[in-house]
């Protein structure tokens, strides 16, 4: 809202400076954003917050001025004319819960013509447009005592009648901007004998206009329901300063005065010969509020000392009615144009605001001492772990959306029907339609916006979330941690290795490992998405709690990327629930051990999880660890096989195995390989 | 005699120079003084020469192997400093293997740093989902339905009357379900709006949230308990204003500023030539909250505040778009390290 500073002196006296009125009412709670020096005046740029709609006008703002600054508020006074006042017009209102209070004034034999300079800069500097004097004065009315006006052209109303009530369905109107609207009965309308003249509180008709040639107008100052006003101008897509205003409350029992400070004003600007007697149909003003304000109450929520006679004096400066009321509390009536305060907290709040929140201590003495139980939660440390454990092993962190563009392509892979994805009913485009069910696509997404601007390496984990419907309809979502790799694992002036789908999985062993999660293997198993040459689910305690491998070539020529791009995606409520980070020492081995390397050639199915706990099974305990240490396909090894050598290391807990003993276990597993496996031992 | 002298001299100077090794030397120490060397070989030949040249010559000669000889030492110790390149010789001057440590996103690293300084007073993290309720993300919360305050929070909706959480605010509502006073929390978290994405706008950014209940919580808590992180995470020189402002939640409610710490103050393009910038809204928890988890607002008080981590971190890093966070280019990424 646009204030200027020399119209508010019209209202109150005061001799602060543009730039120290400024400060003052932002630090009482009226924000002003900017300060323009425009011919010798300042306008102000002010944000009203929605609780404010008195500061949505210049008299409410000098009311503020009033209590910051002490002086004392000037009245405003219609001059009406003494003579004779024939008539009233002919009002009726069918919706009173739409339409509580409504006042119309008929002024006869008008001549409009343009307004004077000074009404006009006032107009303009409030940032609107002069029509003609008879509609810049409803404005002015309106930038003066926050009471939106509409003057309408009387003789153009049908049977000279105004009907307050709902639209009927297929009503249209045209309103003053041009644009035809069709209207329902969701919509409060100011009608004549036949159609709506009016959007209610919103926006007048074209054919009800006051023009230059307008003889006598209908001058309109109504109190409608806020939330009506709100969905209709929602609705309809338009916001004027009367719905801004109607929507945050007007001053109900300020509808006459308003109607007669324009009557007035009408009358010696536009030269009429008569005025009517006002119809002032409705209620008359808002119910009396008084509320009970305990000074304890209001010291013991601030936590400051403030004496009951200053309250009262703040509370009066803003225009409320106070009286004693025993010796710790105040009784105040709250004014219409105040029907923000409601509770007592709302007038501990105006005497914060007043009182200065700079003048309220600092003070930590009591909440100082509160704090039970952990601080972060059992989950929370161990993701911070995973983050500390993957940002260390050169993994960025990455945050993608978690709302996105469907992808169909991905749905169908992962068999996902359409009324599993969670989609927004209010997307405000189609890149954020629905929330993801899966990390991976964001992750994918990062590969290809790197690789496009020649960063050609990327290692990037995310911890969020993915969505699902969980039985039906619920919505639900679940922690996911993602990891993607492409491009070189090192690279330097040394040594140049590209990223292998082992370093992926060196990655989350090393996390699990840090997490204290054991049981956990990687599963080879064709997957969607991934390409059949690596793929995986990752278990924990047989339990599938994610996927690791390749990605697909198709999936990832819909991003344009060349190249290997190795992910996984690991549910976290499982790698929270199997976590522990507590280290417990278990003591040194307290015998030597002996190793034996085996060198074999099996079939190249043969998988190294089959060939360990073949070993470990043909010498039970003994064997603490069995490693591979080379493998190689090609020439020296017949088509269809792999060699693999592998180091097992024997120890008994007991005592030191004899070398008779370890060459016996050693023979032991050279025997069960070539019987399992059909292998060649070399 | 004397030009034979200086001739050799010379020669000999010379050969000393260029020599590369002690081997070298070795050999040019028995080229020259030898028991067959060259100055050895004219020393015996002074026996030849007329008497009154033998003193001379002979000193000259005594004395050119003394030079010789220091010239010899001198070199030696010139090769003894400056040793052949090995084999293994490494060029230092080339760039060392980093190990390639990988860095928190910088909005984590942002929220990490919030929650600190609030875990150092007492606080404990707490988090929620991110779909929400009507009831969660606005009723409790005392935000009205056709009422303008709710224009701050557009939301975005999925079927079912579930929604995305405007704000982290609900999960204060969620907390008090279940816990009673006094607390002090601090809730972090991701929040959707449909805001069209540009430098400084996104559907879904980050939020930080704050709520303090107990007996006698008082908003010169809320003043102390504020200022002791904004001074902690901007710096202690840093003022800070409480300016009065409307949330539905709150009541007292205030707008908190903190003095540019890049003009220092003064004004500049980022506070808006203001010289304050705002950072965080807060206020006392308004009684209706309270009522809506069933606490007796006669008998519990408490502050609550919340900000925007996205514009925290843009300010704290020099971050001009907001799109960065999203888009994760590593050399964006990486600068966090």
């Amino acid at each position: 809202m646009r204030i200027s500073y020399s119209w508010l002196k019209e209202y109150i006296n005061f001799s602060a400076k543009p730039k120290d009125l400024a400060d003052k009412l932002t630090m009482a709670g009226l924000e002003i954003k900017g300060v323009d020096e425009k011919d010798g005046d300042f306008i102000y740029e002010a944000e009203v917050t929605s609780n404010r709609p008195d500061w949505l006008c210049l008299y409410g703002i000098a009311r503020e001025i009033q209590a910051l600054y002490g002086s004392r508020l000037k009245p405003v006074k219609a001059a009406l004319p003494k003579s004779a006042r024939p008539g009233k017009p002919s009002i009726t209102i069918e919706d009173k819960k739409g339409c509580a209070r409504y006042v119309g004034i008929a002024i006869d034999g008008i001549r409009p013509a343009a307004s004077s300079k000074g009404l006009a800069q006032k107009i303009e500097n409030a940032g609107m447009r002069q029509v003609n004097n008879v509609a810049d004065i409803t404005n002015f009315c309106m930038f003066e005592s926050g009471q939106p006006l509409h003057a309408f052209d009387y003789d153009k109303l049908d049977g000279g009648k105004i009907i307050v009530r709902r639209a009927r369905k297929g009503e249209e109107i045209i309103t003053i901007d041009g644009v035809k609207r069709a209207l329902d009965e969701n919509i409060l309308v100011i009608a004549d004998a036949k159609r709506p003249v009016a959007i209610a509180g919103i926006m007048g008709g074209r054919d009800t206009e006051v023009g230059f040639s307008t003889k006598k107008v209908l001058l309109e100052s109504a109190y409608f329901d806020p939330a009506l006003i709100r969905r209709a101008a929602k609705r309809l897509g338009i916001s004027s300063e009367a719905s801004y205003r109607f929507e945050r409350n007007v001053d109900i029992g300020g509808c006459l005065a308003a109607a007669e400070r324009a009557a007035s004003l009408i009358c010696e600007a536009a030269k009429a010969k008569s005025i009517s007697n006002p119809s002032d149909v409705g209620a008359k003003g808002p119910g009396e509020i008084k509320i009970t304000l305990r000074m304890s109450r209001a010291n013991k929520v601030l936590g400051t000392d403030i004496s009951a006679s200053k309250c009262a004096s703040i509370l009066k400066s803003l225009g409320l009615g106070v009286k004693s009321k025993g010796k710790d509390a105040l009784t105040i009536s709250v004014p219409s144009f105040r029907r923000d305060l409601r509770e007592e907290v709302d007038l501990i709040e105006e005497i914060s605001r007043i009182y200065g929140y700079d003048n309220i201590p600092e003070t930590l003495s009591r909440i100082q001492l509160w704090g039970k139980g952990p601080q972060k939660s059992r989950d929370r440390i161990i993701e911070e772990a995973v983050r500390e454990a993957l940002t260390g092993a050169g993994l960025n962190e990455a945050i993608t959306y978690s709302l996105r563009c469907k992808d169909l392509f991905v749905q169908q892979a992962l068999s996902m029907t359409d009324s599993q994805v969670l989609k927004v009913q209010n997307p405000l485009s189609s890149e954020s339609e629905a929330l993801r069910p899966v990390l991976i696509c964001g992750m994918l997404d990062v590969v290809a916006y790197n690789l496009n601007r020649k960063v050609p390496d990327v290692k990037i984990f995310e911890i969020g979330k993915s969505y699902f419907y969980k039985g039906g309809d619920v919505p639900s979502e679940k922690g996911v941690l993602a990891l993607a790799m492409c491009g070189m694992k090192e690279k330097n002036w040394h040594r140049k290795e590209a990223v292998d789908i082992f370093d992926l999985k060196g990655i989350i062993e090393a996390l699990f490992s840090k997490l204290g999660i054991a049981g956990y293997e990687f599963e080879v198993k064709p997957l969607p998405l991934f390409s059949p040459a690596a793929s995986a689910v990752v278990k924990i305690n047989g339990k599938e709690i994610g996927v690791l491998g390749k990605v697909d070539k198709a999936f990832l020529d819909r991003y344009d990327i060349k190249g290997n791009v190795f992910v996984s995606e690991l549910a976290l409520e499982a790698v929270y629930s199997h976590a522990g980070l507590e280290h417990k020492f278990s003591g040194l081995p307290r015998y030597p051990s002996s190793s034996r390397d085996i060198s074999l050639i099996v079939d190249d199915k043969v998988s190294n999880k089959d060939i360990v706990g073949t070993i470990k099974e043909a010498c039970g305990d003994l064997a603490v660890d069995v490693s591979p240490f080379d493998l190689y396909r090609g020439e020296q090894v017949p088509k269809g096989c792999k060699s693999i050598l592998y180091s097992v290391e024997y120890r008994a807990p007991d005592r030191t195995l004899t070398d008779g003993e370890v060459n016996s276990l050693d023979r032991k597993v050279r025997e069960a390989l070539v019987q399992r496996f059909n292998a060649k031992i070399r | 005699m004397l030009d034979k002298i200086n001739a050799l001299e010379a020669d000999a100077k010379s050969e000393i120079k260029t020599a590369g090794d002690s081997k070298a030397l070795d050999d040019l120490r028995i080229k020259y003084l030898g028991r067959k060397g060259l100055v050895t070989e004219m020393l015996g030949g002074i026996a030849s020469l007329p008497p009154e040249e033998k003193p001379r010559l002979g000193k000259e000669l005594n004395a050119l192997k003394m030079r010789l000889d220091e010239a010899l030492r001198s070199r030696q110790a010139e090769l003894s400093r400056s040793p052949v390149m090995p084999k293994d010789f490494a060029d230092l001057t080339l760039p060392g293997f980093r190990p390639q440590a990988g860095s928190k996103h910088p909005l984590t690293k942002t929220i990490d740093d919030i929650c600190s300084i609030f875990l150092g007073m007492g606080f404990k993290i707490v988090e929620g989902p991110e779909i929400e309720t009507e009831f969660y993300n606005f009723e409790a919360l005392n935000i009205a339905l056709d009422h303008p305050s709710r224009d701050a929070f557009d939301t975005f909706y999925i079927k079912n009357q579930y929604l995305l959480r405007s704000h982290t605010s609900p999960v204060q509502v969620r907390f008090m379900e279940e816990e009673k006073p006094p607390f002090k929390i601090i809730v972090p978290g991701r929040v959707y709006r449909p805001d069209a994405v540009d430098a400084s706008h996104s559907f879904m950014f980050h939020q930080v949230e704050g709520l303090v209940a107990g007996d006698g919580v008082t908003f010169a808590d809320l003043k102390g308990a504020l200022s002791v992180f904004l001074k902690g995470y901007f710096g202690a020189d840093a003022k800070v204003r409480f300016r009065p402002h409307y949330f539905p939640f709150t009541e007292p409610s205030a707008e908190v500023d903190v003095s540019c710490f890049i003009c220092g103050g003064k004004g500049c393009s980022v506070c808006g030539r203001k010289g304050w910038l705002e950072i965080l809204g807060c206020g006392m928890v308004h009684p209706n909250v309270f009522k809506a988890v069933k606490y007796n607002p006669e008998k519990v008080t408490g502050f609550a505040f919340g900000m925007g981590v996205e514009r925290i971190a843009m300010l704290k890093y020099g971050i001009n778009d907001m799109r960065l966070f999203f888009e994760n280019d590593m050399r964006f990424l990486e600068q966090f390290r």
